[in-house]
């Protein structure tokens, strides 16, 4: 598995330096890309396919659909495909998309954070040049330090950016799992104490 | 006057039971490990590896290791967790889905008991009961066009 991507130590003073008396916006992610990585793949994984699948066995129910007949199993075969088998094929299917867009965040996290890296890398670049002048004895610190801050400003400029892209994926990303649940609770609202008691009737007693 | 083929029928009912209780196992760990009869110490049941808040290394799941918190992502103040309302969204439909998956095994159970009525009702005589049932279950549970 892929390593989580953090930040390195020279790059992590540098932000910690220009962020403390308030020159750098830019704040380091603590998010994690791979819970969203294991999570989305997870939420497509075979197996949960397969355990919900298992909960409508298709060629048992077939063979009781052919090798019977009345009323009753009229009525299994409308309620089992109006409701179980149903909602097994639609969990299926939603929880695909919700895959979807726990792999979108862990692509945006990606993205976000190494660009970062490479503008932090950038920046650095350029302060350290640009701290050489002070060892020169016609230097002028305030002027150091204006163009550092100036500097900060264009790399908070361009992370603005880069978060604002991942802050439309992350939007998207949560109207996707907002959807979905939505399904989820018209599934299980529709479970009501009497609707229980209705099902439990059909126990053997 | 209805057909009824025992061992169709019982061949089904048993398939459900059989899959509404490793849901069920899975969904409402009883005693024992964490995750009642499932064997913890190798994998977690698939449905808890989709949590974001997650034991990274699952393969190597100890009792101490179980989830992470949103404490694991606090910010110290050079940092941000951009995340924040993505997790606390998931975790609201996160649970949503579990409780949707259990409800659907509830679900199924009912058509496995039918089933096993059936199976006795060599008679006919409680075609009605069951058929009243079903009809009851359908158009309460029913979610329409």
């Amino acid at each position: 598995m892929a390593e989580t991507i953090t930040l390195p130590g020279d790059l992590a003073d540098l932000v910690k330096r220009w962020t403390s008396d308030g020159a750098m916006k830019f704040r380091w992610p603590t998010d994690d890309e791979i819970n969203f990585k294991v999570s989305g793949d997870s939420w497509n994984d075979r197996e949960v396919e397969v355990e919900l699948n298992e909960l409508n066995p298709e060629d048992a129910i077939k063979k009781v659909l052919q090798k019977n007949e009345g009323p009753a199993i009229d009525a299994f075969a409308k309620y089992w495909r109006d409701v179980p088998a149903r909602n097994v094929t639609d969990l299926t299917r939603s929880f695909k998309r919700v895959s979807a867009a726990l792999l979108a965040m862990n692509a945006a996290l990606i993205a976000y954070k190494n660009a970062a890296i490479k503008n932090l890398s950038e920046l650095k670049k350029y302060l350290d040049d640009n701290q050489k002048w002070a060892w020169l004895p016609w230097s002028d610190d305030g002027a150091i330090h204006k163009r550092a801050v100036a500097m900060i400003g264009v790399f908070d400029l361009a992370d603005q950016a880069n978060l604002a892209n991942f802050r439309a994926t992350m939007a998207n990303s949560i109207s996707a799992i907002k959807q979905e649940a939505k399904l989820y609770d018209d599934i299980v609202k529709r479970f009501t104490p009497d609707a229980a008691k209705t099902g439990d009737k059909l126990t053997d007693e | 006057m209805p057909k009824y083929d025992e061992s169709s029928l019982t061949e089904a009912a048993q398939s459900i039971s059989s899959a509404t209780d490793e849901t069920h196992e899975h969904y409402n760990p009883a005693g024992g490990s964490q995750y009642g009869s499932w064997p913890a110490s190798t994998t977690l049941p698939a449905h808890e590896r989709m949590s974001l808040l997650l034991v990274k290394d699952f393969e190597a799941l100890t009792d101490q290791e179980t989830y992470q918190t949103l404490d694991d992502f606090k910010p110290e103040s050079w940092q941000i967790f951009l995340t924040k309302d993505f997790f606390t969204t998931f975790e609201t439909v996160y649970r949503a889905a579990e409780k949707a998956v259990e409800t659907t095994s509830q679900q199924a159970e009912y058509g496995g008991y039918g089933l096993d009525r059936m199976a006795l009702n060599a008679k006919a005589v409680e075609d009605k009961n069951i058929t009243a049932i079903f009809n009851a279950l359908d158009k309460t549970q029913n979610r329409g066009g």
